[in-house]
């Protein structure tokens, strides 16, 4: 836990009055959510609460039926299309959103016809348009600080889980982003691979990275987190700081989430 | 069977296989150019495109390639609109009609084996490029077209090897490929058998060649497929070299 | 008058009266074999009977060799077998001589050959041929043949000429005009003319019965034919009478007569009643 005062620090994501539905099904009903900068924010809840729903407006992976998302000082603006589906106004807005904003997926998403190398360095190149020589220093750089260096010209599939994640987290930070976004990060990985890939995320946290995590890790929440957020059913149930609602001062749902 | 015939017959038709290369490569490659935009518009999601290549598929793979050579070459000549447009040297000409037939022909089919690789790729890899801010042009091309090109290679190469089979059809507008050379020698020589002995050597050895070029294509393409490089490979140690023996 | 020499002549008078009486016996009737569905040469009328050049011809051939015909009308396809089953004597029916039906049948010499010629457009440059409708014979005057094809040759340099594959036409051009022209083989004559109506090839080449049927067609407009006309040779013989093998006198007596049809004209005359050309074989 870091000693940052968050009330002095600018916003780095807010999503106001958010709203998503996938037809009759509302997943989202009106989140209200700031993470300022340097702030390590985990997002729990049950399995159907909206809570990878929440993570993925941010970048726009989904849309919302409603609200509004701003990232830094750049506020999304959506519009509706003639048959009525709501997108994005402007594809360029997004695409400059996103490559400010880190994603890491539950299921890493590593392109697979291409080495980790490549993997890092494809954004920085081919969108962010930076020089070939000084994207490789810097993706070696990042290998080596997420302890695969060695793996760089593997391919995806050669890899263990946790490798493979490791290297989606030196791929997002390729892009020298402001925000990262973790999805659920190590659920799909091995038990005993799960501690190297919090390690890493450990390490981000303390270099004062800006983080929203959904996770299922109730250390990683506990310990390492700023501020924890508790999504039931599309809202938030609760929220405050780890000391706070893992001693008893959240709701009866989320000490009864934290139970098991 | 005259052995030293085979030998001459093997003289006459080799200089038919310039000819039937050139009509296999072209047709292809400018077929696969048609054949992404189909796709696109199958995929799409937008109808009247959708609908206009579902009709394409149907016309083109639904008829004898013969058929369309025909048509090509002989119907559309009958239309003096026709012989008095633009298209009219290209069309003249029977070399580009037999182009323009195989690679409509090949276009169908085509369209058909990249729609299933475009299928394929994964959603998730399609989505951290968007996340990484990738859209547009640049997503295809970067991300999800060499990961459809890795999925259809495999049936790619065989629609080559068939498109050279295929071109055996053009000997009937007249151009001499290795067909209509053997055809030639046949009623010069009679010898039926022992022409088209030939002629099929010569169209197995070129496939032959093409199926490896294809794989070794394809294994270039896909080392990521393959068996991780330190992995599986156990050099034997002189006890276990020792035990064999 | 000895002995011997009555018996010799009692001999003689047998072998005469064996011989020469047989032989007029024999070929008091000719039956000739047709297709009847080869116009102009042969075909059928509507009431069953049979008109045509070769018809004509024949009547005039049999007065010649002072026998009477009679004609059977049979199937192309099986017409060869049937003449060696004895169903007829003689087969007139447009048949070409040529090598490979020489292997089972004899032929009387030709007494008819439309030749090959070209076929243009009107409007093409190559409709000015020279030499136009003249005949050469390949075989029995080579020199002349020769210099007519070196003569038209220059008018085909960089044209583009249409031929049936395997035809003799083929082969023709592939001796005289692959060096200047380009020569496109056709599975079929159709074929050709349509690529000749729509100006992808500047000439065919093929027979003249052919080529003036063609030029005939309403749906060939504009297609004529020009230049010289090319037989004998490797070209072929032309279409001659197919005999039985050993049939030699009946041989010698269709070549007698052809020749004597050939030279006071007849041949010519119905020719040009049924062709609207000559096709003599020179």
């Amino acid at each position: 836990m870091s000693d940052l005062n968050p009330s002095t620090q600018k916003v780095a994501v807010s999503l106001t009055d958010l709203h998503k539905s996938f037809g009759s099904l509302e997943v989202l009903k009106g989140v209200n959510l700031e993470a300022r900068e340097g702030e390590v924010v985990s997002i729990l809840g049950a399995s159907g609460s909206g809570k990878s729903t929440m993570l993925r407006c941010i970048n726009m992976l989904e849309v919302p039926s409603s609200g509004l998302v701003t990232v830094g000082d750049e506020a999304i603006t959506l519009k509706t299309d003639r048959k009525g589906k709501i997108k994005p106004a402007d594809q360029r807005q997004v695409d400059r959103v996103r490559s400010r904003v880190g994603m890491v997926f539950q299921s890493f998403n590593l392109w697979s016809h291409k080495t980790i190398l490549e993997n890092v360095i494809e954004a920085p190149i081919h969108v962010q348009g930076r020089p070939k020589a000084e994207c490789i220093e810097e993706a070696e750089d990042l290998l080596d600080k997420v302890g695969i260096a060695d793996k760089r010209d593997f391919y995806p599939a050669h890899l263990s889980g946790g490798q493979q994640q490791r290297a989606a987290i030196a791929r997002a930070l390729a892009q020298h982003p402001d925000v990262m976004l973790f999805d659920e990060p190590t659920s799909a990985l091995d038990p005993e691979l799960v501690g190297e890939v919090l390690k890493v995320m450990r390490r981000l946290a303390d270099e004062g990275r800006t983080m929203l995590v959904v996770t299922h890790e109730m250390g990683f929440a506990r310990d390492v987190s700023n501020r924890v957020v508790f999504l039931h059913q599309g809202q938030i149930d609760a929220e405050g700081s780890p000391a706070d609602l893992f001693n008893g001062k959240g709701s009866e749902r989320f000490q009864k989430f934290i139970a098991g | 069977m005259d052995f030293a015939f085979f030998w001459e017959a093997l003289l006459t038709l080799l200089p038919g296989v310039p000819k039937t290369l050139q009509l296999a490569f072209l047709s292809t490659g400018l077929g696969a150019i048609i054949a992404l935009f189909l796709a696109m518009m199958r995929l799409s999601g937008i109808k009247p495109l959708d609908w206009f290549a579902r009709a394409y598929l149907f016309v083109f793979r639904g008829s004898p390639l013969l058929v369309q050579i025909f048509l090509i070459y002989y119907g559309l000549s009958q239309f003096p609109e026709v012989r008095n447009s633009i298209f009219w040297p290209l069309l003249r000409d029977p070399f580009w009609c037999a182009i323009i037939a195989l690679t409509l022909n090949t276009a169908a089919y085509g369209s058909e084996v990249i729609r299933g690789g475009l299928l394929s790729v994964p959603h998730g890899q399609v989505e951290a490029a968007k996340a990484c801010g990738m859209s547009g042009f640049r997503l295809f091309r970067r991300i999800i077209l060499p990961l459809a090109i890795r999925q259809g290679l495999p049936a790619y190469g065989t629609e080559l090897i068939l498109m050279v089979k295929a071109t055996s059809l053009a000997s009937i507008i007249t151009i001499m490929e290795i067909t209509g050379l053997a055809a030639r020698l046949v009623s010069e020589t009679y010898l039926v058998i022992e022409v088209f002995v030939v002629a099929g050597a010569i169209y197995l050895a070129i496939n032959f060649i093409l199926t490896r070029l294809v794989q070794g294509l394809e294994y270039r393409l896909t080392p990521h497929l393959r068996e991780r490089p330190d992995a599986g490979i156990v050099m034997p140690t002189r006890e276990t070299a020792g035990e064999r023996a | 008058m000895n002995t011997w020499t009555r018996i010799a002549g009692a001999a003689l008078t047998a072998v005469a009266l064996m011989t020469a009486p047989a032989v007029a016996k024999e070929w008091t009737t000719v039956k000739l074999g047709t297709e009847g569905a080869f116009p102009p040469w042969n075909s059928t009328k509507a009431d069953g009977t049979l008109e045509g050049f070769e018809i004509e011809l024949a009547d005039d051939l049999c007065a010649r060799m002072e026998v009477k015909c009679e004609w059977v009308v049979q199937a192309w396809k099986g017409i060869i077998p049937a003449l060696q089953a004895g169903k007829f004597d003689a087969i007139m029916s447009g048949m070409s001589a040529t090598a490979k039906r020489e292997k089972v049948i004899d032929f009387s010499q030709p007494y008819g050959s439309t030749g090959q010629t070209f076929g243009v457009l009107k409007d093409n440059d190559l409709a000015a041929l020279p030499l136009q409708g003249i005949v050469f014979p390949l075989a029995s005057k080579p020199e002349e043949a020769e210099k007519a094809i070196a003569e038209i040759l220059p008018y085909f340099k960089g044209k583009v000429i249409g031929v049936q594959a395997s035809s003799i036409a083929q082969g023709f051009l592939q001796k005289y005009f692959a060096n200047t022209a380009e020569i496109r083989e056709y599975g079929k004559t159709q074929e050709h003319d349509l690529d000749l109506l729509s100006g992808r090839v500047d000439a065919i080449v093929a027979s003249m019965a052919y080529v003036s049927t063609a030029a005939k067609d309403p749906a060939n407009e504009g297609l004529v034919q020009a230049g010289p006309r090319f037989q004998g040779g490797m070209l072929g013989r032309g279409s001659s009478i197919g005999l039985r093998k050993g049939s030699d006198d009946l041989k010698a007596m269709f070549d007698k007569a052809i020749t004597a049809a050939k030279e006071d004209g007849t041949i010519k005359k119905l020719s040009e009643k049924w062709f609207g050309f000559d096709v003599t074989v020179y």
